[in-house]
């Protein structure tokens, strides 16, 4: 028992920041997603002993996370402020194209943000992204692509469309 | 590769590192600048993407944990000890209500028996009757149900039989004696209790049922060892 208290801890401090965040850009909610994180690693809990490999738990846990989200937060659609109160009262603000970039993302639909998150901050390659969220990988590329062209463009319409420009 | 499919796989996988990627961009420098920019996007987008995490994040998580893994325990724990007060007040409640009341209190616990309609063949009533250390001479027709129960403190046979009026209770109480026959009523219920052997037998019906000849029938054919 005390081995499984020390797998569980060491998980939690090496991954509770990357799932707090994923919990935050799903549900762009910052008691919901502390909520998300900690009903994940309840659920992480009570199957640790069937995590054989610990180099798969980051995998593991973003899918009980997104599991979780899909169950019972995806309908709730709060206000987004990209302006946090505690980075207003922390010195200094995020650069200003920071917070345009996190606008961005909070405006662009879930099909996009979500593949584009299991790739940034879960590290998940196409294939993975494509089992996890029950899409083809073509259609995992297709939304990464067109994500990224997004949030390009909100920074700066003649980045978003520089790749247009190369197909054209 | 050509241009387009360098920019295409960029912008999809930017972390990817094959070798026909790094030949392209080594060999054509608009494609090197695209990915240097791709490169610094990448590196915004995964500032954007690292709000501020609360703080004591991960020891509260630890915390909460530990509490709620406690808390079960508590739960657990209280639940054991509950249930053993539960127990040890329903044998003290049995040891001190009358047999009277013991008996009424197990028809109202197992009311699903009195609607038994299935005859139960003398085979089953006598070996049940041998279970509890009696011998069944003669038939019992009419037995509706037959079973062994845990009735007050003690096992004891459980029959039902079809009455004049309403099926008939019949609770074979070998450890529970009695120094005479009793009767009693209770709600739309009478009944008598009646020596039998080393215990008893108790006999229950709806409040106008006969119950006298059923009793003489009973202590007729279910015999006991005699004492000593």
């Amino acid at each position: 028992m005390g081995d499984a208290h020390a797998r569980f801890e060491a998980l939690v401090n090496a991954l509770a920041a990357d799932l707090y965040r994923f919990a935050y850009w799903l549900s762009r909610d910052r008691s919901r997603a502390e909520d998300l994180v900690q009903e994940t690693f309840l659920r992480a809990w009570r199957g640790l002993a069937g995590l054989r490999d610990e180099r798969a738990a980051k995998h593991w846990l973003f899918a009980i996370l997104r599991r979780e989200h899909a169950r019972g937060f995806e309908r709730y659609v709060p206000e987004f402020d990209p302006i946090e109160p505690d980075e207003l009262a922390a010195a200094p603000a995020p650069p200003v194209e920071t917070l345009a970039l996190r606008r961005a993302l909070s405006e662009l639909s879930p099909e996009y943000r979500e593949p584009l998150l299991l790739q940034v901050l879960g590290g998940h390659d196409c294939a993975e992204i494509a089992r996890l969220t029950g899409l083809s990988k073509g259609a995992v590329m297709t939304r990464l692509f067109r994500a990224r062209q997004k949030l390009r463009a909100a920074l700066d319409p003649s980045m978003g469309s520089a790749t247009g420009r190369m197909r054209s | 590769m050509n241009c387009l499919e360098f920019h295409r796989r960029l912008t999809i996988e930017p972390q990817g590192r094959d070798a026909e990627l790094a030949l392209h961009r080594r060999d054509c420098p608009q494609c090197a600048a695209f990915a240097a920019e791709q490169e610094q996007f990448e590196r915004r987008l995964a500032q954007a993407l690292a709000i501020a995490v609360p703080p004591e994040l991960a020891p509260r998580l630890i915390l909460r944990q530990a509490l709620r893994r406690s808390r079960r325990r508590r739960y657990a724990a209280a639940a054991g000890v509950l249930l053993m007060l539960a127990w040890a007040a329903r044998l003290l409640w049995l040891a001190e209500i009358p047999l009277e009341q013991a008996v009424v209190a197990h028809i109202h616990e197992e009311p699903e028996q009195l609607l038994a309609n299935t005859a139960s063949p003398d085979e089953d009533v006598a070996g049940l009757v041998r279970a509890l250390g009696g011998r069944l001479e003669g038939g019992l027709d009419r037995v509706r149900y037959a079973g062994i129960c845990r009735i007050g403190r003690h096992s004891g046979g459980h029959l039902v039989l079809a009455g004049a009026i309403a099926p008939v209770t019949v609770l074979i109480l070998p450890h529970e004696p009695v120094a005479v026959r009793r009767v009693f009523a209770s709600g739309t219920l009478h009944g008598v209790i009646a020596p039998a052997g080393g215990g008893s037998l108790a006999i229950v019906g709806a409040a106008d049922e006969p119950l006298d000849e059923l009793a003489a029938r009973l202590q007729a054919v279910i015999r006991w060892p005699r004492a000593g």
